[in-house]
C-alpha cells in the first residue's frame, strides 16, 4: 500500500468461518486473516491562487 | 501544457471489489485507481492545475477504452450512487485549499467570506481547517466522514431549516467534463468571483444559472468534479437542548407551519431554535419524540457547557451512529433492542454548546447499518411518520426514524424541494432483509396514501424513471438532462460519467 509517506490511519483485521475452518483443522498452525489499511489523508498548508508573481506560497 | 512534475501520482490499488463505508455495496470494480496530488503536503495553483491535467488524462484514457469512469469521496453512501465497473477513482487525498482574496471576488458578492477546496478534503477536515480561521460552514451533515464533492453531489443536510443543505453554500464548481478541457461553473444571476480567477485556474468560465442548478446535485454524473467555491460564515456557536416530547397536535402543527411559538421547547427563552430534529421509536406506544433543538450564537452564551470530547458518538450524532455501533456485534436486531438505543443515543442535553466542529465531528462508527431518507412536505409529516412506523412494527425492522427540517434548495434535482423547509424523514437502522422489506413497503405505503416525496441520493432508495417523474415532475427531470446534454455534448462523454444508478433512475441519456 502506497500512502506517499502519509502513514496509515486506519488498519482492519477481518476473518471468516472458512479461516477459522483452516485454524481448526490446522489445530492452530495455520491461522489466515485478511488485513485491510487506509491510508492517512495530507494536511497540506493552505494555497494561493493568486499569480505567482503576486506572492504565491 | 502543465510542468510534468505537476501531475498528480495515480495509484492502482490492486482490487477487483470496491465496498462502502457503511458495507452495504460490495461490487466489482474494473480499476480503482487513487489520485494524488504531486505534492501532497503543500496546496499549490500550479499543483491543483497539474492534478486537472491528470483527471483529463484519465477520462481521455477511459473514452479510448470505452470504459465508465467514476470518483468517490468518502464512500459514505449508503447505495451505490458512485460505483462503476469501469475506472474508480479514490479522491480523497486531494484536499487543497484556497481562501479567496478580495481582489478576486465579484464586486456584486454581498455573502460570507469564499474558499475554495479540492473535491477530497472531508468535511471534517473543512471543518478543522475553518474553525482555526474563526469561520465555520453554514451547515453540514451530523457526521463528517464524507468529502465535501460527495456531500454536496449527494445533497447531505443536517437540520438547518433556516440555511439549507450542503449544496446550498456552494457558489462555483470546477468540474472536468472532458479530456480536453474544464469549466468553472457560476450561476450568472449570483457571481461570487471575477472572471479571470476561472482561467488562473486553468478552466473555461460558464456562467449560467440552469447549469449550476442542475450539476450542484449530480452524482458524479455531470464529470469530474475538482474543486468546489464554498461561501462560509464567520464561525459561531451552537446552544443544543435534548429531551423528550409528546407527539401531539401541537407538536405536528408546529412542523407543518414551521412555527415552534407554541411548543415548550427546552432552552427557547423566547427564541427560535436554528436546527430542529426529532428521533422516534417506532416501538414507543406512548407516541413521544427525542426532540433536539439547537440556537445560534455569535458568542460562547454563559452558563453553557462545552460538548464532550473523546466518546464514540457526540451531541451531533443522529440516530444512525448509534445504531451502526451495536449492529457490528448484533446485525440483526429487533423491536426492544430500539427502545434500548434511543435510551442510550438520545440521551438528554441540557445546555451544550461548540462551534460546529466540536459538535458535528468526524465519527468512526461503522457497522452494518442500512438507512433510507425521504423529503417530504412538512404539512405531510404526520402522515409520512404515521405510515413509516405502522410498517416497521408490522415487520418487526430494527429501526428508528428521524425528522429533520432543511430550507428548500435551488438544486434541480435537490431532494429537500419542498418550501419553504423539507422535512427529512430518515429510517435508520440495522442492514437485516426485515430492514430492506420495510424500507420496500413504506416507499410503496407513501405513494399508496397520497404523500408526495423525494430519495435521498445518498442513503438506500429504490429509484426508477417512473418514481423521477413523480417525486420532480417531467420539467425538472428534463431540465437536469438538458443540462447534462450541455456539459456533455457527446454519447460517449454522457455513457463515460454513467452507472447502473442512473440508468435505473433514467438519468443516463
Amino acid at each position: 500500500m502506497d500512502c506517499q509517506k502519509q502513514g496509515l490511519q486506519e488498519v482492519t483485521v477481518r476473518s471468516n468461518v472458512g479461516y477459522a475452518l483452516i485454524t481448526l483443522i490446522t489445530l492452530g498452525f495455520v491461522a489466515p486473516k485478511k488485513i485491510e489499511g487506509k491510508c492517512a489523508r495530507p494536511t497540506p498548508t493552505e494555497g494561493s491562487l493568486s499569480p505567482p508573481s503576486s506572492g504565491s506560497r | 501544457m502543465p510542468p510534468t512534475d505537476t501531475l498528480p501520482l495515480v495509484i492502482d490499488n490492486q482490487q477487483s471489489r470496491w465496498r462502502n463505508w457503511h458495507q452495504t455495496v460490495d461490487t466489482p470494480v474494473g480499476e480503482w485507481l487513487t489520485v494524488w496530488n504531486a505534492d501532497p503536503n503543500r496546496s499549490s495553483l500550479a499543483g491543483y492545475q497539474g492534478t486537472t491535467q491528470g483527471l483529463k488524462d484519465l477520462i481521455r484514457r477511459a473514452l479510448t477504452e470505452d470504459r465508465s469512469i467514476r470518483a468517490h469521496g468518502g464512500t459514505w453512501s449508503f447505495g451505490p450512487v458512485a460505483a462503476t465497473d469501469g475506472i474508480l477513482l479514490n479522491t480523497q487525498p486531494l484536499n487543497y485549499r484556497f481562501p479567496i482574496a478580495g481582489g478576486d471576488v465579484h464586486p456584486t458578492h454581498a455573502g460570507g467570506p469564499l474558499v475554495f477546496v479540492q473535491c477530497g478534503m472531508s468535511v471534517a477536515d473543512l471543518n478543522h481547517y475553518l474553525d482555526a480561521k474563526q469561520l465555520a460552514l453554514p451547515t453540514c451533515g451530523a457526521s463528517n466522514g464524507q468529502t465535501i464533492a460527495g456531500a454536496v453531489s449527494t445533497g447531505t443536510h443536517g437540520a438547518a431549516f433556516k440555511i439549507g443543505a450542503m449544496q446550498d453554500f456552494v457558489r462555483a464548481i470546477h468540474l472536468v467534463p472532458s479530456p480536453d478541457e474544464s469549466i468553472w461553473l457560476e450561476p450568472a444571476s449570483r457571481r461570487a468571483t471575477n472572471d479571470d480567477l476561472a482561467a488562473r485556474v486553468g478552466a473555461r468560465l460558464e456562467t449560467s444559472d440552469d447549469l449550476f442548478k442542475a450539476a450542484l446535485v449530480s452524482f458524479g454524473s455531470f464529470g469530474l468534479i475538482h474543486g468546489l467555491l464554498l461561501e462560509v460564515a464567520p464561525t459561531f456557536f451552537l446552544q443544543i437542548w435534548r429531551k423528550e416530547m409528546p407527539l401531539d397536535a401541537a407538536m405536528w402543527s408546529a412542523i407543518a407551519n414551521l412555527d415552534f411559538s407554541g411548543l415548550d421547547l427546552p432552552g427557547a427563552d423566547g427564541r427560535e431554535p436554528d436546527h430542529f430534529q426529532i428521533v422516534i421509536n417506532p416501538y414507543d406506544e406512548q407516541r413521544r419524540g427525542v426532540v433536539t433543538v439547537m440556537y445560534r450564537s455569535p458568542t460562547r452564551p454563559p452558563g453553557s457547557t462545552a460538548p464532550s470530547i473523546g466518546g464514540r458518538w457526540s451531541q451531533g450524532d443522529s440516530a444512525l451512529e448509534a445504531i451502526g455501533l451495536v449492529t457490528d456485534l448484533f446485525p440483526d436486531l429487533t423491536g426492544p433492542l430500539s427502545k434500548a438505543l434511543e435510551k442510550i443515543a438520545q440521551s438528554k442535553i441540557e445546555n451544550v454548546c461548540g462551534r460546529p466542529g466540536q459538535v458535528f465531528r468526524d465519527t468512526t462508527t461503522r457497522g452494518k447499518a442500512a438507512g433510507a431518507g425521504l423529503g417530504v412536505r412538512l404539512d405531510q409529516v404526520e402522515k409520512a411518520i404515521g405510515i413509516a412506523r405502522a410498517r416497521a412494527v408490522a415487520i418487526g425492522a430494527p429501526a428508528l426514524l428521524a425528522i429533520r427540517l432543511v430550507k428548500q434548495t435551488d438544486a434541480t434535482l435537490g431532494f429537500t424541494r419542498f418550501g419553504p423547509a423539507t422535512a427529512v424523514i430518515d429510517l435508520d437502522g440495522a442492514q437485516s432483509n426485515r430492514q430492506k422489506r420495510f424500507f420496500s413497503e413504506t416507499f410503496a405505503a407513501l405513494e399508496n396514501e397520497g404523500v408526495e416525496y423525494t430519495f435521498h441520493w445518498g442513503k438506500l432508495n429504490e429509484v426508477s424513471p417512473a418514481r423521477m417523474q413523480r417525486m420532480y415532475g417531467a420539467g425538472r427531470v428534463q431540465a437536469w438532462l438538458d443540462a447534462r446534454r450541455t456539459v456533455l455534448p457527446t454519447p460517449a462523454l454522457r455513457r463515460a460519467f454513467a452507472n447502473d444508478f442512473t440508468d435505473q433512475a433514467g438519468l443516463s441519456a
